[in-house]
């Protein structure tokens, strides 16, 4: 694998990476909303 | 860009796709840990058409469409279950790698077709890795029956890679192939029957490869054209008709009329385009509607696609932007199966724009980087910063939108919030809640889940009287309570209004005649077995109508028919641990230790999924009869 190919492929690391933070918020958001029903619930 | 290099100049081939590739299996890969859901309930879980190879040449036939069979007029699709299920048994984590897998694949067969057409890496690598991540496909990737599409698209790209093949050597194999593959791929869903004039579309036009001359084009178009053909006159033969809906009234076009419906579909399609681009309002569930021709969206809709219409034919004359037009026209083609022209049960719904979505990554990849052109003149922004960006946030929403799929509770209860005026998200929730209460709950818990299941039931009711599913909550809400009367009632009610799969509200009627009360005793019992007979005749694949008929049998103390019930319940759905119970109970109520100690040890597998308390208590009533019985083994 070449110079060139490495840093092609660290690209694509670096999606990868930056897709699972960003996806992390998202999830949040809906493990919120499942909290939320959770507490409606309970009340 | 001229001759700056970019990260993907110089790459080896396998290296170029091998990282688009993974990092689609990466983004679409938390699916493996999700569950069945949705439609998978019947088409595969409780599908017994598919536990037997042998049954596969009945798909030839009306019979499999005539027995109920899901998607008997979708053979291609069918053979890949059996298959699958084959393979992979009921696994969940099997069946959505197998999704990923053909969601990856349908991916490199994106950006192989760009490049076989000529496409320059810097269209095919931004294109394809768009397509790959992009966070509307989370619903077609994440529930495992609507790999329908997946398969679709993965044989027509595949058919009309082999188009393209074919124009450049006139080898006949090829042709052939197209052909072949064109009518598998309609087989497995027909939302791919545009491909063959896409596919015209770019040789015609042409935006990378010099244009051949349209004789050679011809042998190709009609045999793409063909595989369509051969498949609509199987599905009029099967179905006597090419509409597998009839007149029901799940088609909301069948309530309202046509013309309405196509003035909300061109409202949704406008939907679907934002959606695209800034990836907002994704949802398990869309509420059908009807809109006036004279509404400000539709007329938006309207002017916005008559726009880029006029674009198409401006940017076509003369191959003046032949990819701009090309991209227009591809995503208008694609989107004609599922625009509502034709009577649908889901007016919206993401998975439908799986396929029309390609040609619109070529067109938001081009779009993006010639921004980033222009941003990069102006500020010192690197060039490919816009499309960086929209991968990243594609693939960061494609996550936190797959994750509602995870389970059918986490998926209605994001439905609701999505669509809080869904009738069938209503009925849903409600009917998850009545299951919750056979599960035997903590009896301080009952009270208030049977005042969120009559809730929810009662908005189903309000938001689609006409709909049968407000009806099953309401009669499984009633059976829940214990009230006959009113449960048979609704459950009749239900049954009038539904199209398809009556066996589930007959069932439900057999197994409640036996407690109705007003009735002799005798009336009652043919009132159940009538109600089964037909269920039987409906879906004769149907795991739960042997369930339900061993079951009352058990209990009218007719073993022999019970035996064979729960057999046949058993062979079509062999991993239901209740049935095998059932079956289990049967022998020990007869006196029959070691038959049932026979049928238990055959049986462990399916038994791991069941409760663990059962399981104990069923054991200790073996352990039992057998102290009881010291003879038998």
């Amino acid at each position: 694998m070449n110079r060139i190919t490495r840093k092609y492929l660290a690209l694509f690391v670096l999606f990868g990476m930056a897709i699972a933070v960003g996806g992390m918020a998202c999830i949040d958001t809906t493990n919120e909303l499942d909290r939320d029903d959770e507490t409606d619930g309970a009340t | 860009m001229g001759e700056r290099v970019e990260p993907w100049d110089g790459v080896p081939q396998r290296w170029l796709y091998g990282g688009i590739l993974l990092l689609t299996a990466f983004v679409f890969g938390s699916t493996l840990t999700f569950g069945f859901v949705y439609d998978d309930h019947w088409t595969l879980l409780g599908n017994g058409f598919l536990r037997d190879l042998s049954n596969l040449p009945m798909l030839l036939g009306r019979e499999a469409a005539a027995s109920g069979v899901p998607d008997a007029f979708r053979p291609t699709l069918v053979v890949f279950d059996t298959v699958t299920y084959a393979l992979l048994g009921l696994s969940p984590a099997a069946h959505h790698a197998m999704s990923v897998l053909l969601h990856v694949l349908v991916t490199g067969l994106v950006g192989l077709w760009l490049a076989r057409e000529g496409a320059p890496r810097r269209i095919v690598v931004p294109a394809t890795t768009l397509f790959g991540v992009l966070a509307i496909h989370g619903e077609a990737v994440a529930v495992v029956s609507y790999r329908e599409d997946l398969l679709a698209a993965a044989l027509g790209l595949a058919a009309v890679l082999s188009a393209t093949a074919y124009v450049r050597s006139s080898a006949w194999p090829r042709l052939l192939a197209a052909g072949l593959l064109m009518a598998l791929a309609c087989g497995a869903k027909l939302s791919v029957a545009g491909l063959p004039l896409v596919w015209l579309a770019m040789r015609t036009l042409s935006p990378w490869d010099r244009p051949v001359s349209r004789r050679r084009l011809l042998a190709p178009t009609a045999v793409l054209l063909l595989g369509v053909a051969v498949v609509l006159a199987f599905r009029a033969i099967v179905l006597d008709g090419l509409d597998p809906y009839g007149a029901s009234e799940r088609v909301f076009a069948h309530r309202v009329g046509l013309g309405p419906v196509l003035a909300a579909s061109l409202q949704i399609h406008l939907g679907y385009l934002q959606q695209l681009w800034l990836p907002r309002g994704l949802s398990p569930e869309y509420v059908d509607y009807g809109a006036s021709w004279t509404d400000p969206a539709t007329v938006c809709a309207v002017l916005a696609f008559g726009g880029l219409l006029l674009v198409a034919v401006a940017a076509a004359r003369g191959r003046r932007a032949p990819l701009v037009a090309w991209v227009i026209i591809a995503a208008f083609i694609l989107a004609g199966p599922t625009s509502n022209l034709a009577p649908m049960p889901n007016m919206r719904a993401d998975r439908f724009v799986y396929l029309s979505s390609a040609p619109v990554c070529v067109g938001m990849s081009v779009a993006l980087l010639r921004a980033g052109t222009w941003l990069h003149g102006r500020w010192a922004l690197h060039p490919l910063a816009p499309w960086v960006a929209m991968v990243v946030l594609q693939g960061s929403v494609a996550q936190g939108v797959t994750a509602a799929y995870r389970s059918d509770s986490r998926l209605w209860q994001i439905a609701l919030r999505r669509a809080p005026h869904s009738a069938r998200g209503h009925a849903i929730v409600g009917e998850l809640l009545i299951g919750t209460l056979r599960e035997q709950p903590d009896p301080l818990d009952r009270p208030l889940l049977l005042v969120r299941a009559r809730t929810h039931c009662a908005m189903a009711m309000h938001y689609d009287p006409a709909s049968p599913l407000p009806h099953l909550c309401e009669a499984r809400l009633a059976a829940a309570e214990r009230d006959w009367t009113r449960s048979d009632a609704s459950f009749e009610r239900a049954l009038e209004r539904m199209s398809t799969r009556p066996e589930r509200a007959r069932l439900a009627l057999a197994s409640t005649a036996l407690d109705l009360p007003g009735l002799p005793y005798d009336q009652r019992v043919q009132r159940a077995f009538e109600a089964l007979e037909r269920a039987r005749r409906e879906a004769p694949y149907v795991a739960e109508v042997f369930a339900v008929s061993g079951r009352l049998r058990h209990r009218l103390g007719e073993p022999d028919g019970a035996a064979d019930d729960y057999a046949r319940a058993s062979d079509l759905h062999p991993e239901r641990w209740d049935v095998v119970m059932a079956g289990v109970e049967l022998q020990l109520d007869l006196g029959h230790t070691a038959a049932a100690s026979q049928q238990w040890n055959a049986a462990t597998a399916a038994l791991d999924e069941a409760p663990a308390g059962r399981v104990q208590a069923l054991q200790r009533r073996i352990d039992a009869a057998r102290r009881r019985q010291p003879d038998q083994p």
